[in-house]
């Protein structure tokens, strides 16, 4: 037998036997109903990483030490998720500032660096929303379709003028239409994201 | 939005400013504009009330304590107090400019655009060093190409709109003056005798041999004269030399016409005749056709006549009574509608949509065709410029490249194109330097080791700007970038630097792609040449 805690409260596993891969995803079955998912787990205090959930994944509950569980409402997920993109986007707009003041004033080292670290921010920001739209099951909204398909574009025009080396359209394009775009994002979509979880 | 325009230059720069203003107020309909100009000019601007100020610099006020008793502190004592007055209260109590555009060029408009407060400026203006400084594309353009005299084939009515972010809009004066009612015939020719210097116009004999060869010419045809107060003696000249025509067919209104009044007489005209740039710009404004005879150090792409179908003539000897029968041909033929068959260089203006929207004047030959070399370096320096300095790709043809027709011709082209390379290999090395300069910032003794190869570097550039002049161009862009570069550290410095060193190779590489393409379109059309020509052969056969 082997007690785990799950939200500060005691359970009892029967087997101790089992790896610790097979109790989470137990415990994920046992949540699915009450539409909750685990959001942490910490081991002798410790919370567990992905890569240590990996190492110890097959290793047997019983031997591990003290086992806790926390889980949450995706929508809480989401919603905590948000927060934390608010201030990654301030980060990211202070790229794209930078970006685009080193390319007007030639400093294209500094510019170039700057839009890589603009194009990764990009790309997590996008995996980010998509799955913040997974978690609240959003299907279809006019005013996030429309955020994703200027974004979408801007990007694409962003990665050509790169390959023409246009310095002037690449400035622009980040001073001018990314800018306001993701702004738009903090602005307007990010408080119906945020609002979704209760309608 | 409130916007300040400085245009501190003469009349025609004035006239050439006004298009852009005119654009700003299509673009914002509610800004307000304030345009600084000479006092002595300051006439123009109110004869074209775009702007909602016309603020005057009292500039012989200003400098006469200065010259005339050697009161220094006083002279600086009127400009601060000028600009308090004009400025200083106004921002403070409504806040800066939020653009202010310097289309003078000059060292004293850069320091007045400093020390207005604005949220953007641009044009030429002053680094915090105190030394000049250039923020904008295009009027790093200007400064590299205009002022030093490069291939620029792109008018300043459209450079400086370019700058502003706008399209040139049409201008057309609003008078205050009474129309003189005077009867003229149809035909009625305006003759400009004057222009700035005595070289960028004829000698007042040869304006009188011309006169009197038009009006023996067209016997319907009355010809006024115009010109300012300085050109008075030299209209005498020109009646003098105009012999057995009846006084009724020509009228002297040299130096006795204010700006007003003279546009009235202007709008009698079917046609203007003048070498003077400020004419060039005020006959089309008041619609009326401008043969621009362009003598001198000028350029007349970039101040000659602005619109559709206005002529320029660029006549090569203008001395000599016997070279005049060519040039008498050329406007006695533009004059009727006829195609010009004169031996005299003709160029007709044109009005482009280019692909933003955007208008340009283009000069088209008429009656001759170009150098290819020259036309292909002034073609693709302009679609370098339109890509550099606003982002998109002109759709011009290609220029020609037709196999060169001298040995010189052939040489150039090599001679081009050599440097080119070494141009891209120097760039190249000093881009890598920078590089270098950058990653062993804190080695001092290296560091002045790749600074001497900088200059090195830089030398050799300078050498190639001088000995191949289509070459020139791409060099004092860079340098004018360079000369902009500033920074609070030496990696910063050496970064910037090393942007218009890779900046100056992808400029050489379009243009290297561009010659290119022309040298296979070359290929292709002797190909196509030949193959007609081997059949022919054949069926002889």
């Amino acid at each position: 037998m082997k007690t785990i805690i799950v939200n500060g409260i005691e359970h009892q596993v029967e087997h101790d036997n089992i790896p610790l891969d097979s109790l989470l995803q137990q415990i994920n079955k046992d949540l699915s109903s009450s539409r909750q998912v685990v959001s942490n787990i910490r081991i002798n205090g410790e919370e567990l990483t992905e890569e240590m959930q990996g190492v110890l994944s097959s290793t047997d509950v019983g031997s591990l030490g003290a086992i806790e569980v926390f889980t949450s409402n995706p929508a809480e997920l989401a919603n905590e998720t948000l927060t934390t993109l608010e201030i990654f986007l301030e980060r990211l707009l202070g790229y794209i500032s930078a970006s685009a003041n080193a390319y007007k004033t030639k400093n294209l080292i500094a510019g170039d660096d700057y839009f890589l670290k603009t194009i990764d921010g990009l790309d997590l920001f996008v995996q980010t929303i998509n799955g913040v739209k997974l978690a609240l099951r959003i299907s279809l909204q006019p005013k996030i379709a429309l955020a994703e398909a200027t974004l979408v574009s801007i990007m694409g025009d962003l990665l050509e003028a790169k390959k023409q080396t246009n310095l002037f359209v690449i400035a622009e394009l980040m001073e001018n239409d990314l800018t306001q775009n993701l702004i738009e994002w903090r602005d307007d979509v990010f408080p119906i994201l945020k609002n979704w979880k209760s309608s | 939005m409130r916007i300040l325009v400085i245009q501190l230059a003469r009349s025609n720069d004035i006239l050439q400013t006004l298009p852009t203003l005119a654009g700003l107020k299509r673009k914002f309909p509610n800004c307000h504009i304030d345009l600084v100009v000479r006092e002595t000019f300051q006439d123009v601007a109110k004869l074209f009330p775009i702007a909602d100020r016309t603020i005057s610099l009292p500039l012989r006020a200003i400098l006469k304590p200065l010259i005339n008793e050697k009161q220094k502190v006083k002279s600086l004592a009127t400009l601060i107090t000028w600009i308090a007055d004009e400025f200083l209260e106004a921002t403070y109590a409504i806040g800066p400019y939020d653009l202010t555009l310097n289309l003078t060029f000059s060292e004293s408009s850069s320091f007045l655009t400093e020390i207005i407060p604005s949220k953007e400026r641009r044009g030429l203006r002053r680094a915090f060093d105190g030394a000049y400084a250039i923020n904008d594309p295009w009027s790093s353009y200007t400064y590299s190409q205009v002022l030093r005299h490069n291939l620029n084939i792109l008018h300043l009515n459209d450079i400086f709109a370019r700058i502003a972010g706008v399209a040139p809009a049409p201008i057309s004066p609003v008078v205050h003056t009474r129309d003189p009612g005077a009867a003229l015939p149809p035909l009625t020719i305006g003759i400009h005798i004057g222009a700035s210097h005595s070289n960028k116009s004829l000698n007042p004999k040869i304006w009188g041999i011309l006169s009197q060869e038009i009006l023996e010419a067209l016997p319907d045809a009355h010809l006024l004269f115009f010109g300012s107060k300085e050109d008075k003696k030299r209209s005498q000249i020109v009646m003098n030399a105009i012999n057995g025509i009846s006084e009724e067919r020509y009228t002297n209104l040299v130096g006795r016409l204010k700006l007003h009044d003279m546009t009235h007489w202007i709008k009698k005209c079917a046609h203007v005749i003048t070498p003077d740039t400020f004419m060039n710009q005020l006959a089309p404004a008041c619609g009326v056709n401008v043969i621009n005879i362009s003598v001198g150090d000028v350029n007349p792409y970039e101040v000659g006549p602005y619109g559709e179908e206005h002529f320029v003539l660029r006549p090569q000897d203008t001395t000599l009574e016997q070279g005049l029968r060519p040039l008498v041909e050329a406007i006695l033929s533009i004059v009727m509608g006829e195609s010009i068959n004169s031996e005299i260089p003709a160029f007709k203006t044109k009005l482009i949509r280019c692909s933003d929207e955007t208008v340009r004047c283009e000069l088209t030959p008429v009656n001759f065709r170009k150098n290819d070399i020259r036309n292909f370096f002034e073609q693709a320096y302009y679609l370098l410029a339109e890509f550099r300095n606003s982002g998109h790709f002109e759709d011009i043809p290609i220029p020609k490249l037709d196999n060169p027709d001298t040995t010189y011709s052939t040489n150039l082209l090599i001679a081009s194109y050599d440097a080119l390379c070494a141009v891209k290999k120097l760039s190249t090395f000093g881009s890598q330097t920078c590089v270098q300069m950058i990653k062993n910032a804190e080695d001092t003794t290296l560091l002045k080791s790749l600074g001497k190869q900088i200059t090195e570097i830089e030398g050799l550039l300078k050498t190639l700007q001088t000995s191949v002049v289509y070459i020139k161009p791409l060099v004092d862009t860079w340098e004018v970038a360079k000369e902009n570069v500033i920074g609070d550290s030496v990696t910063e410095l050496a970064a910037r630097t090393e942007g218009t060193f890779r900046e100056l190779t992808h400029n050489v590489e379009m243009i290297q792609e561009l010659l290119q393409l022309a040298l296979n379109k070359n290929i292709e059309n002797a190909k196509t040449k030949q193959a007609p020509q081997a059949e022919e052969k054949e069926i002889t056969q």
